[in-house]
């Protein structure tokens, strides 16, 4: 590709496609929803105190439909964009102008996304991440699907361009991608129950239960209730029977979102791999190099997200699963990359989720993300201390406390024992954690282990490492034991309860490895 | 030297490192950062107790705040002179902490930017507060307070210059 043609041809300021200002209301919206719903409350108020309510609730409505027709217009049309040498500028604004410049090798993701709404237009969203200032990101909600391409080739040969010489670059091209992952619509499903996704939908969910009762009593008198117990076998019996009932509907309820959830996300998904072809890679490194390769991902059902991430910013590899993954034997991969760490939610976008995947699918994939990582890393878990501490600081003390102010408020004097029968039953699953934490460093890669029922293995390069930090509470000084922290530029990893000169030896491999790997960490 | 190949973590002994205290005014100042808070409270306290009618406190708070205020000022003053670091060849080194102590490596080449303030009590006793950035967010950057400004100065243009050399050097390697 000759960037300077490229580059000359789209000098000129340009607009979106006028279909954008769907893609603007939609963003209008949600913004409304999310931050400005309770300043909505005076309106509420003008409507109920006012005689002809339909009259105000029309006109105050017409009202906020021109405003969000109007205001999305006005987007659109002082939404400008161009590309120039290496970098996109973008002028937007209606009152408040913001003119922002995005260079190319600042770029960390360029996403292609389809919205139901731009596929009869065959129109695309570019969705342009970078790391680090917040911001400094941008949506080209409309453009066509081929300049949208054009533009994150051109993105990712700059940034080739960037990591080596700039001679090499017009002699090589790259292999045809090679698809490594598929995920059928079983695999779907399966991630779909082994996502932890279900249980944070259930904490989504609880307040709306609270709604759903208020309603159900409103159709169901508590005669229908008595009448629906007694059709079931009446009595207690009956009750038990319904609540049961209830809880099945309620987790089924849950595994049918999540499982619809995952195939809306990753419907016909694909990930796969260009690569340079092998007799052009740079001579001085043996390894193959991840500057040079991309990972492409496509999917969705509604909304077609097509995503590229370089392997050389990838941080860590998590792989991960809950009980129901375990016993379907299938893990999840999570691709961490560098997180701005100011926004949760961005960051839960920044997560790049291999989902389905059995362990010898895992292991291979591992070995196209961390080529050079060892394909087993000998582990070794904490100390036994860990058990106690957490039995008698997490468990008994904490529940010798609640019932000792039972105790004093009347209780009986039997609540003195629960503390201990409390911290008995829970002995097993504190040992079943302890066994579970695990670690180990070989051939300059790190593993990082931990579960309860499920499992997470985080692997990472131990070069990509930002801070290391050592701690050491009175308690575990007695014993020379010490809490690793170790900082990534996409997540925080810790080990608690390991040897003291241990902990001090990760600091010092750490720093060397980054001292005798000059390879780029991002 | 360690090298990449297969690490025998217990064999890494951590040698025997030479950390350097911070300027010798640290400990006082912060013990005055930390006497300030509390003593501003027990002031208040001491005033509404003397100056309105209707509000009486007990005896008991007062004496709690005041033996807070002494217990943090002594802290404070023993926590500045456990703080320590350590300028290597190619990493910096913290310690810092009396019952929960902690250490802090970070290397040069993680450092994304440097940055020096000094607060008005630190102006007078000429010290500074250095501040390393790194990508890994608010969580993974390091702060060392009270150090004598022309080594906070001196500390920042070594580092910078180590980056400089490091980026030349990864240029010519590549």
């Amino acid at each position: 590709m000759n960037n300077s043609e490229s580059s000359q041809e789209s000098q000129t300021w340009q607009r979106l496609s006028p279909l954008s200002i769907i893609f603007f209301v939609g963003r209008f919206l949600t913004s409304l929803i999310k931050d400005a719903l309770p300043s909505m409350a005076p309106l509420a108020v003008v409507i109920f105190s006012s005689d002809n309510k339909l009259g105000m609730t029309s006109t105050i409505g017409i009202g906020l439909l021109a405003l969000l027709l109007v205001g999305s217009f006005l987007q659109y049309w002082f939404f400008k964009f161009k590309q120039q040498d290496g970098k996109v500028l973008i002028n937007d604004g209606v009152f408040k102008k913001n003119h922002r410049v995005i260079q190319f090798d600042r770029i960390q993701n360029i996403n292609i996304l389809q919205p139901l709404y731009f596929k009869p237009f065959s129109l695309v969203t570019l969705q342009i991440e970078t790391a680090g200032a917040k911001g400094n990101e941008a949506d080209l909600a409309g453009v066509s699907r081929e300049y949208a391409e054009q533009l994150r080739n051109q993105v990712l040969q700059q940034q080739e361009l960037f990591v080596r010489h700039s001679s090499e670059i017009n002699h090589e091209k790259s292999n045809q991608p090679r698809i490594i992952a598929k995920a059928s619509l079983k695999d779907l499903v399966k991630y779909g129950v082994s996502s932890n996704g279900i249980f944070w939908f259930f904490v989504f969910l609880a307040p709306v239960f609270g709604l759903a009762d208020d309603f159900l009593e409103k159709i169901f008198s508590k005669e229908d209730f008595v009448k629906l117990t007694e059709f079931v076998g009446g009595g207690t019996m009956g009750d038990v029977i319904i609540l049961l009932a209830m809880l099945l509907a309620t987790i089924i309820l849950m595994f049918t979102f999540s499982i619809l959830g995952a195939i809306l996300r990753y419907f016909h998904y694909q990930l796969s791999l260009s690569q340079l072809s092998q007799n052009q890679q740079i001579t001085n490194k043996p390894i193959s190099n991840p500057s040079k390769s991309t990972l492409k991902r496509s999917s969705g059902l509604l909304t077609k997200y097509e995503e590229s991430l370089k392997l050389q910013k990838i941080q860590t590899l998590i792989n991960q699963s809950n009980f129901i993954g375990r016993w379907l034997n299938v893990n999840n991969l999570t691709l961490g990359q560098v997180s701005t760490g100011q926004n949760n939610a961005k960051n839960k976008k920044s997560l790049f989720i291999i989902p389905a995947r059995t362990d010898s699918e895992s292991a291979e994939l591992q070995k196209v993300v961390f080529d050079d990582a060892p394909e087993q890393i000998e582990t070794k878990g904490i100390n036994r201390r860990y058990v106690y501490k957490t039995i008698i600081l997490k468990i008994l003390l904490p529940s010798l406390l609640i019932c000792l102010t039972i105790y004093f408020n009347h209780g009986p004097a039997w609540v003195l024992s629960l503390p201990l029968v409390f911290s008995l039953l829970m002995f097993p699953l504190v040992i079943k954690r302890w066994k579970a934490y695990q670690y180990g460093m070989s051939e300059g890669y790190g593993m990082f282990q931990r579960g309860l029922f499920g499992f997470r293995h985080v692997l990472f390069p131990l070069f990509k490492v930002q801070r290391a930090e050592v701690t050491q509470s009175p308690i575990q000084r007695r014993r020379d034991l010490a809490t690793l922290k170790i900082f990534l530029a996409s997540n925080r990893l810790q080990m608690q309860y390991i040897p003291m000169d241990e902990a001090l030896g990760w600091l010092k491999v750490i720093s060397g490895q980054i001292e005798i790997n000059k390879r780029a960490w991002y | 030297m360690i090298n990449s190949s297969n690490i025998d973590i217990t064999a890494v002994r951590i040698e025997t490192i030479e950390f350097k205290p911070l300027s010798p005014h640290f400990p006082k100042v912060n013990a005055f950062g930390h006497f300030i808070g509390f003593a501003f409270i027990f002031v208040v306290l001491f005033a509404v107790n003397l100056l309105v009618d209707k509000i009486h406190i007990p005896f008991l708070v007062l004496a709690g705040v005041l033996l807070v205020t002494i217990i943090s000022t002594v802290y404070g003053y023993y926590f500045a002179k456990s703080c320590q670091y350590f300028k290597g060849e190619f990493e910096l080194m913290y310690k810092q902490g009396l019952w929960w102590k902690k250490q802090t490596a970070l290397s040069f080449s993680r450092i994304q930017h440097i940055d020096i303030s000094h607060g008005p009590l630190e102006r007078k006793y000429d010290m500074a507060t250095i501040k390393f950035f790194t990508a890994g967010g608010a969580a993974s950057d390091l702060k060392i307070p009270g150090l004598p400004s022309a080594q906070a100065e001196l500390l920042r243009s070594e580092i910078l210059q180590y980056a400089k050399n490091d980026f030349d050097g990864e240029q010519n390697h590549e």
